[in-house]
């Protein structure tokens, strides 16, 4: 009884000793600026996208600002803003896209629009109405945004989605301008090397190599890829396909990423400075580039993430994506009710919505209805009657 | 023979709308990259080509029913009524198929050209017109045909 007691009370001196321990670490770890508990961090600056010849004059060039929150377990949000182009346009935009680990939310907030009357030129028009569109997706890989969000989402969070004992891999390319029209996007292997930052991971250089390999016959193949609609658009696909297809090189660079500067925040590196070159396959004297510094990065502990909602929201529903290489169903959309955003996938209005649009036979594959050869066969007698009525004459003419 | 008021019209109308059809695919925006396109319903054609086509045909027909307007107003009426239904049917077809891609941008000069975007309903309209008033006017005109030949007949059996 009393060695049973002895040992109880070592085993409490022994708990208490490692309590004190695991609290001196902690203090220790704070004062030092190596924080264990994880906070988030808000991160701001300036993406630029040049369009430079050979002799160095700029052709084209445009400029976004963001800032970029991340929490504690890798929800994010980045608030996008641009202003058009075209300098006689001043509209400006902000695109607002957040990720709470499950799916990616995305809203356009703008006061004014450019409209293009028929057969006019293009006009800024103040919104009569507060109607935005919003787009939802599945996953946390923005294929639905345009390349800025990509290489943004590349440099800071990018890492985390690799494997850190490889060096090769086949990865969404999202420095293509539109992934979900883009063979190229679906095609590539990552080729990168990652720096640790705490439990993190950065990529401090990446290219994405074209496998011809990868490619397939056409979007069919793709299942993240959307189906052509119209004539234009499957001639586009097509010719995208073959000229891919026709590349030379068994494997081709077509864009490269550079991290080429970070800053320690709280123990975690965050990048500063980075640089991306895109349209390497394309031997011209025009060079692409993206080209981001980071101004400001703080600690932040704000907590919700998703965009704010204002006005009337017009969603553009893509978790209800379906594609069996038969049919397919882009998306389903709906107005919001309520200034909530839908997050649950299960929700049972999105079953009710869904049933409502069913996945529409794809056109490549679909075969010609009854109804369009009738009317083919009709157009070809109605053509030809003249004819046939001259003939008959002409018989007739001939027999008298 | 003489054609009675309403066939004048008829045919004349006819006539107005077809050169009016010609002026506007010739007046179409040709560098639009769509006309270098498949046509959706006659897919051997490119919309370019189609443009060219129905023109030609337009004209051939202004001209065959200007030479029958006094004549033979019936051949006249038959190339109307047959041009009216070879243009509906196209248009029939082209909603029919697959590709199509929303409105026709040929007719009438397409959205841009010199309708602009009632383009389609007007050219639907004015092909209804072509038809409805094509058909009761090539009914009557057969009818006072057989009216005169039946007369014609008692005339010489008295």
């Amino acid at each position: 009884m009393y060695r049973i007691r002895n040992v109880a009370l070592r085993s409490m001196q022994d708990f208490a000793k490692l309590s004190v321990a695991c609290a001196f670490i902690m203090i220790c770890c704070r004062v030092c600026g190596n924080d264990l508990t994880p906070l988030g961090y808000s991160a701001s600056g300036e993406l630029r996208f040049q369009q430079v010849l050979s002799n160095g004059v700029v052709l084209y060039e445009e400029i976004w600002q963001f800032t970029l929150d991340e929490d504690a377990i890798g929800k994010w949000k980045l608030e996008i803003y641009t202003t058009f182009p075209d300098k006689s346009l001043p509209v400006s935009v902000t695109n607002i896209i957040s990720c709470d680990k499950t799916n990616i939310y995305s809203v356009d907030y703008s006061s004014d629009i450019v409209e293009t009357p028929i057969g006019g030129k293009p006009k800024v028009v103040p919104l009569k109405t507060e109607s935005y569109a919003a787009v939802i997706s599945a996953g946390c890989y923005p294929i639905d945004e345009s390349s800025e969000v990509g290489v943004i989402w590349l440099a800071f969070l990018g890492g985390d989605y690799l494997d850190p004992d490889k060096t090769q891999t086949r990865f969404p390319n999202l420095l293509v301008p539109d992934p979900r029209r883009d063979p190229r996007a679906w095609d590539c292997d990552l080729k990168y090397s990652l720096i640790r930052s705490t439990n993190h991971w950065l990529i401090s250089s990446g290219e994405y190599i074209l496998q011809r390999a990868y490619i397939r016959k056409s979007a069919v193949d793709y299942p993240e890829m959307d189906e052509p609609i119209g004539e234009r658009q499957i001639e586009t696909f097509k010719e995208a396909f073959s000229r891919y297809k026709n590349l030379k090189s068994a494997s081709t660079v077509t864009s490269d990423y550079h991290l080429d500067e970070t800053t320690n925040l709280n123990g975690r590196l965050l990048p500063t400075r980075f640089h991306s070159n895109l349209g390497l396959e394309d031997k011209s004297d025009v060079s692409d580039s993206f080209i981001c510094v980071v101004s400001n990065v703080a600690i932040s502990a704000t907590t919700d993430l998703m965009p704010p909602l204002r006005g009337t929201i017009r969603v553009e529903d893509r978790r209800m994506r379906f594609k069996d290489g038969r049919t397919f169903r882009k998306d389903v959309t709906y107005t919001l009710s309520r200034n909530v955003w839908p997050t649950d996938n299960n929700d049972p209005r999105m079953s009710s919505l869904t049933a409502a649009r069913p996945p529409q036979q794809i056109i490549e594959q679909s075969s010609n209805p009854q109804k369009f050869i009738i009317v083919k066969v009709l157009f070809t007698i109605v053509l030809l009657a003249p004819l046939a009525i001259l003939v008959v004459k002409w018989f007739r003419a001939k027999r008298n | 023979m003489k054609p009675n008021a309403l066939i004048r019209f008829y045919i004349g109308s006819a006539v107005a709308i077809f050169c009016f059809s010609i002026v506007a695919k010739v007046a179409a925006h040709y560098t639009y990259a769509e006309l270098r396109l498949h046509d959706p319903f006659l897919r051997f054609l490119t919309v370019w080509q189609l443009l060219l086509v129905s023109i030609i045909i337009e004209a051939l027909a202004i001209g065959i029913i200007s030479a029958n307007y006094y004549k033979s107003p019936n051949i006249a009426i038959g190339c109307v009524l047959w041009l009216t239904l070879l243009l509906i049917l196209y248009r029939i077809g082209f909603l029919f198929s697959p590709d199509h891609t929303g409105t026709i941008c040929k007719c009438f000069g397409g959205p841009g050209g010199i309708v602009g975007k009632f383009s389609d309903t007007l050219a639907w309209l004015l092909l209804i017109y072509l038809f409805i008033l094509g058909a009761v006017t090539a009914l009557w005109s057969s009818m006072s045909t057989y009216s005169r030949h039946v007369s014609h007949k008692k005339c010489s059996i008295a």
